[in-house]
This record gives structure tokens, C-alpha cells and sequence, in this order.
């Protein structure tokens, strides 16, 4: 008995030790986000206080010229051209797997979409450099096939999986008993996928689109190989057959170059920290919608 | 509504061809790095840089996510278990599981800026392989958290009764049963983190790698090369160093890597869904 | 006789879930199916309106004539079957949308609309006495209705597209016993126009609204018969055994 209490005394203390350990843990990975936003604000913020930062569409910090309209156009055009071709071939791809597909198939065509999601995003450029930019550069016959359009091509087989994924994970859960109530009154199936699937799954398709997005925008190494880092934008922001110059981009061929404290290098964390508000805005969004997909899946 | 019949036919063929497409997609992307196999030569993988191989490249890949996963792997395992099995309703938990959904919408080259700061710069250790451990690990985070959490969550709540029943401390239930059962997800997690950051660039661009000649990393204060930013160095700013077919065999054995390790990950995923879904 | 099966099996992949059954469902009448769970009651009715189909390694061979035709030959258009053959499920399935679109969602996929559409799908809320509870909030989610009135609400769908055949599989069993007498009035309401099938595990019920009764035991119809007939006097030992509760 006094053994057991002993035992026990000792088990706790052991006990107290392991959980404060794993606590620390998990207030440690709370920290890193923390930091990073520390970091991210507290080195972005001179290059905002000093009033270099300009929206004028002119990126040379050579010459100091920090004109935020050409990364942020660049960024939003080519996330909208991918998103343009991903979003209708992920739903329908996602429609097709999951309501057409007899099961074993679809376990078996899922394999290469979800590979195709963890290509790196290096070897994406490296395609896109060998492959896309010279067939651009023949096909619209211009000189440097570096674009808007190249950088768009390859950011759309990125997210493709994305979309897929999440909209068929969506798509699946709509319930049994909904399509059950659909077909006994008579429906075909892709009536039912129409009027009851798909509107059931709106919510959390919207959420994958978002994400998709959150990845385009954020996606660096692909499309600083393909798409050109001019350092204006010689055409309006719709031209997807000019060279851009996406936000991500800019930090990468910049830390190359700057000098450690000066105004170049606050200028890319700044930069930093607009792609990490645009993360957190995407993020928040996904959550809400997702929150709104699960009141109608019933979950 | 009228015509029953053929929406639901062009339907059908539209939603088929996008799914043709996307397959056909990897299948070229797998068709076009195969050509690489052609110089995928012993002499070309053991051989230095300086003399057209890529040596440096693969060890200091293998280095750099071994030390990494070393760090990630009994951080996000702790702190998994902890907003699994000691906390789950906890303050801190549902602050974690936020965080986490934040960490993993991180730009990667956002990831490579705060390293810059804190490793290398306000901790001084220069750009450097702890360096890179220390920001990639702080990348696999929040997939390592959540490939544990999901296994956790399968273990059904009836083993741990028994074993608290049976008068095991906590942490006891834990470590000689609840682990024990969560390791295939520990080693998913562990697999697919390795997965995300073998071939990642943008992170340690800046953090860990320098594109020097001095050889192999003998000390974790030095920098490392990888088999991803070889590509990219060759890509952006050496174009005619390697032939091409060389460039696109460095590209296939990366691409290789990824792909098996991600195979791997969803191999033993798959292995214990399915043990677990038997169990409950 | 409106529907008649002729030597009914179902398999679900290896399971031979139903045998040989030969039934028989008269218009105008109510035909209760009895029998312990899991004894193919559900699995019966499902094959009347071909619903069974959606079950992944679902066989089913044997006939099923509806007004003398089999719903299972090939050229048949299998959602004409399922209009004429309506489903009420076990527990109310409102499709995730306005109270008026649930009513009317089988009659817009038929590309009935406007007045014809209102009227319709006014009369069904007539018939299941929901109407003067909903008239106002029409648009109002459908899930803003107590449970009795979902359930009545999937009636009201089910018959708005004037089908022939009701099949009703427990509807009552996620209600209370008030709403459950009022669906109970409401059955007998429906029977001057429809013929109706009702699974039943509560014996009294079947009692209480049934003509006939149909009683299923391992897949097989053990005996068929008037209510009273069955309840009264049935002829197979096994039926006695289950009426008079030796087994559930």
C-alpha cells in the first residue's frame, strides 16, 4: 500500500516532468508563427516608415526604387491565370473521380494527382523552363517566352492537385441520404450531382479554390524560373504574354543582392509581410467557409 | 431541366477529359525526366561538382533533411501528445491547432526570411546546415504535429482504459501503449515531412546554402548544397555547365526522391487506416 | 394487384439477402412488412423502386411487375419507375434546401414549373397538413422544422410528383408517439389514393393501419395475408412465434 502511494508520488512527478516537456513543445510551434510575424513586421517596418515603398510600377533597387504595383499585379495575374485553368479542370477532374469512378479505380487515379502534388517546386521550374517557355516563345513568336502565361501554365499543374484533392474529400462527404432522397423521387444521377451534390458541396469547394490561390500566390522557386523578373510592367496587367515580376520573386533575386540593414533588404521584408497577410487573409476565409460547408454536410 | 439526357452526357465527357488531362499531365512530366536516365551514370551521382557530377548535392540533401527531420520529429511528437492526450480541450491545444493552420499557409520564402533572422542572424550562426535544420524543421512543423494527431485520434479510448485501469500512470498509457500503436503515424509523419522539404529551395536559399567549392559540410556551420538548389543555381545562372541531359538526370533523381518518399508516407498511411478501421 | 414480385433474390455481393420472395401489393390498400431487424425489410421495399442498385455488389434477379411490367427489364427508364413508386425513408431526409424547393424539387427536375409547379406542390402540403404551418416561411431552410414535420414535408415531396406506389420504410420510428399517430392518420388518409407498403417493427401498427401483411424472416416471406387474418390466426409456426414475441 505504502509502496503503491511511493510508487504513485514518484509516477506523478515523472508524469508532471513529461507533460510540462510536451506543453513547452506545443507552445514552441505556437511561437514559431509568432516570431516569424515578429521578425517579419519588425524588419518590414522601416522599409515603411522611411516612405520608400511606392505604388508606382517600377521595382529597381538598384536605383531605389521600391514601386509595389509591378510585384503585386504580377503576383495577382499570374495567380489568376493558374487558378483560371485549375479550378475548372480540378472540380471536374473531382467530379469525374468521385462520382463516376467505381471505387477501385478511384483509389488507383488519386495516386498519380496526389504525386503530382508533391513534385517539387524546382523541378516544376525546370520543366516549365525547358518545356513551356521555348513553346512560348515559338508559338506567340516573342523573343524571351519568360511570362505571365509561363509562370500561369506551371502554377496551375501545381494547384491542380490541390483542388482536386479538397473538392473530392468535399464532394464525398456529401451524404448518402441526400443523393438517397434525390434518386427515389426519380432524378438521374447527374441531375442529383447538379441540383443536390454540388450545391451541398459549394462551400467546400470555395475553400479549396481559396487555398489554391494562398498557394499561388505564395509559390516562389517555380516562377522566379519562368516568368521573367522585368523591372516594370510594359504591358497592362491582363497581358499575360509580358515578363513579371511576382512578389516571391522579388524576395529571392533581392536577399541575393542586399546588403544586411539597408533600405533594400527592410524593403523585402516588407514584401515578406504582405505575403504573409495574404496567407493569413486566405486562411481565415478557407476557415470560415469550411465552417459553413460542415453546417451543411451536417457534420 | 428539361433534356434529361444530354447535359449529363456532356458532363460526363467534359469532367472525363480534364481527369485525361490531368493524368496525362504527370505522365509527361514523368516521360520528359526519364530522358535524364541516359546520364543517371555511377560516375555522374559519386562524383564532385567540380568535375560535372553531383556528389555534394545528394549528401548535403541527405544531410540536411536527416538533421532536420532529427529536430522536427520529437518536437511535433510532443507536442501532439500533448494536445491529444493530455490537454485536449486545453487553451493551449486549440491555440496549437490555429497556429498550425497558419504555419503550414506560410510562404516558404517568408519561412527563409525568418531563418535568416534568427539563425543566422540574432543567433549568429551565419548561413549554415543548423541553420537550415532549425528553419525547415520549423516548416515540417505543422505536418509532423498533424500526422501524429490523426493516429493518436484512431487509438480507440477503450486501450486506454485498460491500461489506466490496470493502474499505469499517464505517461506510462502513453509510452508502452499509446505510442507503441502510434508509431505508423509517427513514421508517416516523419516520411511525409521529408517528403515536403527534400525539395525545398526557397527556405534555405538564403538560410543554408552558398554556392561555394569548398566541398563537403564537415561541421553543421557550414554550408550545404543541395540536389534542389544545384538545380536552380544551374537553371538561373549556369546554364551550359552540365549537359542537358545531365541537368535533367540531377532533376529525375530529385523528383525520384520526392516521389518515393511520398509513396512511402502514403503506403504506411494507408496500412494503418486500415488496421485501425478494423479495430473500431 | 399494382405491384407483384415473382421469385425476388437479392444479394448483396455474397450475402443472399432475400429469397424467392413472392409478394403481392394492392392499390388503394396498405400492405405492412413485419419481421425482426435485419431480415431484409428494408432491402424489399428498396428493390420495388430500384434503390437496391446503388449498393455497391447488388444482384437482384427475379421480376417485379408493376401494373403487370417488369421495372427490372433492360429498356425501362428506371427514374419513371421511381416517380411512379415514391420513398419516405426511415428517418426524414429534407434535401438541404427551402422548404417549397423540397416539394417541389421532384417536379422541376421533370421541367414542370411556374403555376403548374405552385399548385402542385401547394396540394401536397394540403394532403400531408402541413400547409397551413409553412405557408408563410415557404423559404425558410427545410431544416427548420421540427422532425415530424420533415417527415411529413418528404411525404408531401414524394407525393407531389403523383406517384402510384407509397413505400415507406419505418416512418415512424424517429418520432414521437403524438406525431407519430398524426402520420399514422395521415397513412390512412393516403391510402384512398395511393398503394401504400409500410415496414413496421411495432406490431401494433401494423395492426392499427394495415389491409395486409406481409411477414419476412431471413430474407424469406414466411407468410402473407389480411392484418387480421395474420394476427389473429396465422398458419405458420413461425409467425406465431413472432407475433407473440419469442423473438425480436
Amino acid at each position: 500500500m505504502l509502496e503503491a502511494v511511493g510508487m504513485a508520488e514518484g509516477s506523478s512527478k515523472s508524469l508532471d516532468g513529461i507533460e510540462l516537456v510536451a506543453a513547452l513543445c506545443a507552445a514552441g510551434s505556437i511561437a514559431v508563427l509568432g516570431l516569424i510575424i515578429a521578425f517579419v513586421v519588425a524588419e518590414g517596418a522601416p522599409a515603411l516608415a522611411s516612405g520608400i515603398l511606392t505604388l508606382e510600377n517600377r521595382w529597381e533597387p538598384e536605383y531605389d526604387r521600391y514601386g509595389l504595383y509591378t510585384l503585386l499585379a504580377s503576383s495577382i495575374a499570374v495567380a489568376v491565370g493558374a487558378l483560371a485553368i485549375s479550378v475548372p479542370a480540378g472540380i471536374s477532374s473531382a467530379v469525374f473521380v468521385v462520382e463516376v469512378l467505381p471505387p477501385k479505380l478511384r483509389d488507383f487515379v488519386k495516386v498519380p494527382i496526389e504525386l503530382l502534388g508533391a513534385i517539387p517546386s524546382v523541378v516544376y521550374g525546370f520543366v516549365g523552363y525547358k518545356v513551356i517557355v521555348p513553346t512560348i516563345s515559338s508559338a506567340f513568336g516573342i523573343y524571351y517566352g519568360q511570362t505571365a502565361l509561363a509562370a500561369s501554365l506551371v502554377l496551375a499543374v501545381m494547384t491542380v492537385p490541390t483542388i482536386l484533392s479538397l473538392s473530392s474529400e468535399v464532394l464525398a462527404s456529401v451524404p448518402l441520404e441526400y443523393r438517397e432522397a434525390s434518386l427515389a423521387l426519380g432524378a438521374t444521377k447527374w441531375q442529383t450531382i447538379r441540383h443536390v451534390v454540388l450545391p451541398t458541396a459549394t462551400p467546400g469547394v470555395l475553400a479549396s479554390i481559396l487555398l489554391a490561390f494562398g498557394r499561388a500566390i505564395g509559390e516562389t522557386i517555380a516562377v522566379v524560373m519562368v516568368a521573367g523578373c522585368p523591372q516594370q510592367l510594359s504591358g497592362p496587367i491582363w497581358n499575360l504574354l509580358q515578363p513579371v515580376y511576382p512578389m516571391t520573386a522579388a524576395i529571392v533575386m533581392g536577399m541575393g543582392e542586399a546588403e544586411i540593414g539597408s533600405l533594400h533588404y527592410h524593403a523585402l521584408f516588407a514584401i515578406g509581410g504582405i505575403l504573409l497577410a495574404f496567407s493569413f487573409a486566405v486562411n481565415a476565409a478557407a476557415s470560415l467557409i469550411s465552417r459553413k460547408a460542415s453546417i451543411r454536410l451536417r457534420l | 431541366m428539361r433534356n434529361r439526357g444530354i447535359p449529363g452526357r456532356a458532363i460526363l465527357a467534359m469532367s472525363a477529359l480534364s481527369t485525361l488531362a490531368v493524368l496525362a499531365t504527370f505522365g509527361y512530366v514523368c516521360y520528359l525526366l526519364s530522358t535524364g536516365a541516359s546520364a543517371l551514370k555511377p560516375k555522374f551521382l559519386l562524383s564532385s561538382i567540380l568535375e560535372g557530377g553531383i556528389l555534394e548535392p545528394i549528401v548535403g540533401t541527405l544531410y540536411l533533411f536527416a538533421g532536420a527531420t532529427a529536430i522536427v520529429a520529437p518536437v511535433g511528437t510532443l507536442a501532439a501528445v500533448y494536445a491529444i492526450e493530455y490537454s485536449p480541450r486545453g487553451k493551449l491545444s486549440r491555440l496549437l491547432d490555429g497556429a498550425l493552420n497558419n504555419l503550414a499557409g506560410v510562404p516558404s520564402v517568408v519561412f527563409g526570411l525568418f531563418g535568416f533572422t534568427l539563425f543566422c542572424k540574432i543567433l549568429g550562426l551565419g548561413v549554415c546546415l543548423l541553420s537550415g535544420w532549425l528553419t525547415l524543421a520549423c516548416m515540417m512543423l505543422p505536418f509532423m504535429v498533424r500526422s501524429v494527431e490523426e493516429v493518436l485520434k484512431m487509438v480507440p479510448e477503450s486501450v486506454r482504459e485498460a491500461s489506466l485501469a490496470l493502474g499505469a500512470t499517464k505517461w506510462q498509457t502513453i509510452r508502452h501503449v499509446v505510442l507503441p500503436a502510434a508509431a505508423p503515424g509517427v513514421m508517416t509523419g516523419i516520411v511525409l515531412s521529408m517528403a515536403r522539404v527534400a525539395g525545398e529551395t526557397a527556405a534555405i536559399l538564403f538560410t543554408a546554402c552558398f554556392y561555394t567549392m569548398k566541398g563537403l559540410p564537415t561541421s553543421p556551420l557550414d554550408p550545404v548544397l543541395t540536389l534542389s538548389y544545384y538545380l536552380y543555381v544551374l537553371v538561373m545562372y549556369k546554364p551550359g555547365y552540365l549537359d542537358p541531359s545531365e541537368v535533367f538526370a540531377l532533376a529525375l533523381v530529385l523528383f525520384a526522391l520526392t516521389i518515393a518518399l511520398t509513396s512511402a508516407a502514403f503506403a504506411i498511411r494507408a496500412y494503418y487506416r486500415r488496421r485501425w478501421a478494423r479495430w473500431t | 394487384m399494382k405491384i407483384r414480385t415473382v421469385g425476388l433474390n437479392v444479394w448483396y455481393g455474397e450475402s443472399h439477402v432475400l429469397q424467392d420472395v413472392n409478394l403481392e401489393v394492392y392499390d388503394k390498400r396498405v400492405t405492412a412488412v413485419i419481421g425482426p431487424s435485419g431480415c431484409g425489410k428494408t432491402t424489399l421495399l428498396r428493390s420495388l423502386n430500384r434503390l437496391v442498385e446503388l449498393v455497391d455488389g447488388a444482384r437482384v434477379s427475379g421480376k417485379v411487375l408493376l401494373d403487370g411490367r417488369n421495372i427490372y427489364d433492360p429498356g425501362v427508364d428506371v427514374t419513371e419507375v421511381r416517380r411512379r413508386v415514391g420513398m419516405v425513408f426511415q428517418k426524414p431526409n429534407p434535401l438541404p434546401k427551402s422548404i417549397f424547393e423540397n416539394v417541389a424539387f421532384g417536379l422541376r427536375i421533370r421541367g414542370i414549373g411556374g403555376e403548374e409547379l405552385h399548385k402542385r406542390a401547394e396540394s401536397a402540403l394540403r394532403i400531408v397538413g402541413l400547409w397551413d404551418d409553412v405557408k408563410d416561411r415557404l423559404h425558410e431552410p427545410a431544416f427548420n422544422l421540427s422532425v415530424g414535420q420533415q417527415q411529413r414535408l418528404c411525404i408531401a415531396r414524394a407525393i407531389a410528383v403523383e406517384p402510384e406506389v407509397l413505400l415507406m420504410d419505418e416512418p415512424c420510428s424517429a418520432l414521437d408517439p403524438i406525431t407519430t399517430a398524426k402520420i399514422e392518420e395521415l397513412i390512412k388518409r393516403l391510402r384512398e389514393r395511393y398503394a401504400i407498403v409500410v415496414v413496421t417493427h411495432n406490431l401494433q401498427q401494423a395492426l392499427r393501419i394495415s389491409d395486409n401483411t406481409a411477414f419476412l424472416y431471413l430474407g424469406r416471406l414466411i407468410e402473407f395475408g389480411p392484418t387480421r387474418e395474420i394476427f389473429e390466426n396465422p398458419r405458420e409456426e413461425l409467425t406465431k412465434a413472432y407475433l407473440s414475441g419469442d423473438f425480436g
